[in-house]
């Protein structure tokens, strides 16, 4: 160290030792008022500082419950916004569905953890099902640790229980709550923004679910294309847990028209395929015995889903082709973020100097009149 | 005892490269140091040297709130620092610490006033935190001295830097002795228009909490924590700059704790 540093710390090593000979540490000596003050500003600490489930879990008590009396809510408007096979359709897997066995494994695995110490209780609230009669509870949050501790055979869960939350308020402590987790997908937050919009009644703008979840616009248009897939097309990606940015050249393509549903089965098919083909790699390749991965840690990438989306199109009956032409999704695309972009910038521009604001004005010029040539056109059209 | 907790609900502004090499520099005046790593993803406790394979997740701040003495759980490193590891498990942290009594506000406060009831004090204790408002970080500014926010010149920082200031703000009515938020000026280069833009707005809001040492981008810092060593120990071009900075660092806090 250069000796100027040197003297630096030699200076600095004789004044903290002065300084501790003359105050030695003391206990802590500084205390709150009274206890009413401390539970005010406990009180006031957990507001701020806690999320919704954790204040519900540090305000009531801790029951352990027995699993039977657990059960999942199934009425449609009550079902969460997860893909989680009840216990019983995983372990039956009748459909032969690959990522079933990722999903026992992962699951059986959470069981044995909860089997020797469950860090946080569920919420539930009272409720009967018509799937399970011994029920006296339905889950508000913590699905997931329900069906690990079934499957591991669990006598009982620790659970706080609630009153029956209103849709939207289970929309969003469960969106709030899943989204901290590693494996909560696209697919599965897409139905969340739909069950929440239903929840806010039929006339709520989507402005308002954004707010509800805390997304940007942009995002919310992202997980909304994901809706553009069929039904069962849906349960299949949710269950490969693929996101928005995997598979956007397939929605692309399915949102442009330019695949048939059986193409796009074709295509998730084989997805499902290379999953259960990498889901064992491990098991082959690893004589320690360890588990298989999960099939998003492998990773379906973009580029293999891009592959297999231009040789669908490729097989595509050319019917099936450009009823939208493709520049038209990109144009909107580019307009989504030119449009944010414009919004932030209107908040800055203060901090331009001169000559940045007389480029930008004259950038923004030219784009104006672009923007009304394509109007002109478009009214030309119409006439 | 101070204790500095080094927080901003941002990631990527240097907590954990501001955490370590304060902590090297702070047990080069001989002061007894113990760095605290409260992040789930365990940098601080690699970037010590500590290996991972050799942490238990009762070894960390987990085995702390269930009551292991701070003693049992720290080790000591090359560079005269002791450290509680963190560990991956940490990630249940937050539930843990929700159920414990008080919601595990005062877990760390209490665990530090033990350790120095038993005379294992410490004159110095750093508290690396993750990017993220909840238990763990109430329960870190509730023990805390003062709260140490880096921060560079962006839109983004300063955002983050207003919550952490009403957090800190809020922690104070439970930790009278939290003195506030002190800004290093990290990885700090202003190149653009825009830069000096925000650096103005960041003296125009903050003048007062920022703190004279800044720390400019400097290879040095990125490659030592590569090679698991503080500043003082990797051997590089730039790092005697750093060090200089870092000492001028644990100065200038030291006379603001001594004069506050």
């Amino acid at each position: 160290m250069p000796a100027k540093t040197n003297d630096r710390l030699t200076e600095i090593r004789a004044r903290v030792a002065r300084r501790t000979a003359e105050t030695p540490d003391r206990p802590d000596d500084v205390t709150l008022v009274s206890k009413q003050d401390t539970d005010d500003a406990l009180a006031a600490a957990s507001a701020h500082f806690f999320g919704t489930v954790e204040q519900i879990i540090q305000t009531r008590p801790v029951q352990r419950i027995p699993i039977g009396h657990i059960a999942p809510d199934n009425r449609p408007e009550m079902r969460q916004a997860r893909l989680i096979p009840l216990p019983e359709a995983l372990l039956a897997n009748d459909g032969g569905i690959p990522v079933y066995g990722t999903m026992v494994d992962e699951l059986s695995a959470l069981g044995q953890s909860l089997r020797a110490r469950q860090i946080q209780p569920i919420l539930v609230y009272p409720g009967t099902s018509s799937i399970y009669p011994a029920a006296r509870y339905l889950i508000m949050v913590g699905h997931r640790r329900w069906t690990a501790a079934s499957l591991a055979g669990l006598d009982a869960l620790d659970a706080v229980v609630v009153e029956e939350p209103t849709q939207t308020e289970r929309v969003r402590i469960q969106y709030a709550e899943n989204e901290a987790r590693e494996d909560f997908s696209d697919m599965e937050r897409a139905w969340a923004l739909t069950q929440m919009k239903d929840a806010l009644g039929d006339t709520a703008a989507w402005e308002a679910v954004e707010e509800q979840f805390r997304i940007s616009r942009t995002r919310r248009h992202e997980l909304t294309r994901l809706l553009a897939f069929t039904q069962p097309q849906q349960q299949q990606i949710a269950l490969l847990r693929l996101q928005e940015t995997q598979i956007r050249s397939l929605h692309s393509a399915v949102r442009a028209g330019e695949l048939p549903p059986v193409q796009v089965d074709n295509v998730l098919g084989r997805l499902s395929e290379i999953a259960a083909e990498r889901a064992t790699l491990p098991v082959q390749n690893d004589s320690g015995g360890t588990a298989p991965e999960g099939v998003r840690r492998n990773g379906i990438d973009a580029p293999t889903v891009a592959r297999l989306v231009a040789r669908a199109r490729r097989a595509a009956p050319t019917s099936a082709k450009e009823p939208s032409p493709r520049w038209l999704q990109l144009l909107q695309d580019q307009m989504v973020h030119t449009s944010k972009g414009l919004v932030r910038a209107r908040e800055r521009v203060a901090l331009l100097n001169d000559e940045e604001a007389d480029a930008l004005t004259a950038e923004l010029a030219l784009l104006t009149k672009r923007l009304e040539e394509v109007n002109e056109a478009l009214r030309q059209r119409k006439s | 005892m101070h204790i500095y907790a080094v927080a901003l609900e941002k990631g990527g502004v240097g907590k954990t490269s501001i955490a370590v090499n304060l902590a090297v520099a702070f047990a080069l005046v001989d002061l007894k140091v113990l760095l605290i790593d409260l992040d789930a993803q365990c940098h601080a406790t690699q970037w010590l040297g500590i290996p991972l394979d050799q942490v238990r997740p009762d070894d960390s701040m987990l085995g702390v709130v269930q009551g292991r003495p701070l003693a049992d759980c720290v080790r000591q490193t090359q560079e005269n620092v002791t450290v509680l590891p963190a560990h991956p498990a940490m990630v249940g942290l937050p539930a843990m610490l929700i159920s414990a009594p008080n919601s595990g506000i005062f877990a760390l406060k209490n665990a530090l006033e033990n350790a120095r009831a038993s005379g294992a004090g410490y004159d110095v204790v750093i508290l690396d935190l993750a990017p993220a408002r909840g238990p763990v970080q109430v329960t870190a500014l509730a023990a805390a001295t003062r709260c140490i926010a880096p921060v560079q010149a962006e839109d983004l920082v300063l955002q983050s830097l207003k919550a952490l200031n009403e957090s800190v703000d809020q922690a104070r009515q439970i930790n009278p002795r939290l003195r506030g938020v002190s800004i290093v000026r990290n990885r700090y280069g202003l190149r653009g228009t825009i830069d000096h833009a925000y650096d103005q707005a960041l003296r125009d809001e903050y003048g007062p909490q920022i703190l004279r040492t800044i720390l400019p981008i400097r290879a040095a810092l990125r490659h030592a924590a590569g090679v698991q060593q503080s500043v003082f120990r990797y051997a590089s071009p730039d790092a005697a700059e750093v060090r200089t900075l870092f000492i001028e660092l644990i100065d200038e806090l030291l006379q603001l704790d001594e004069t506050a």
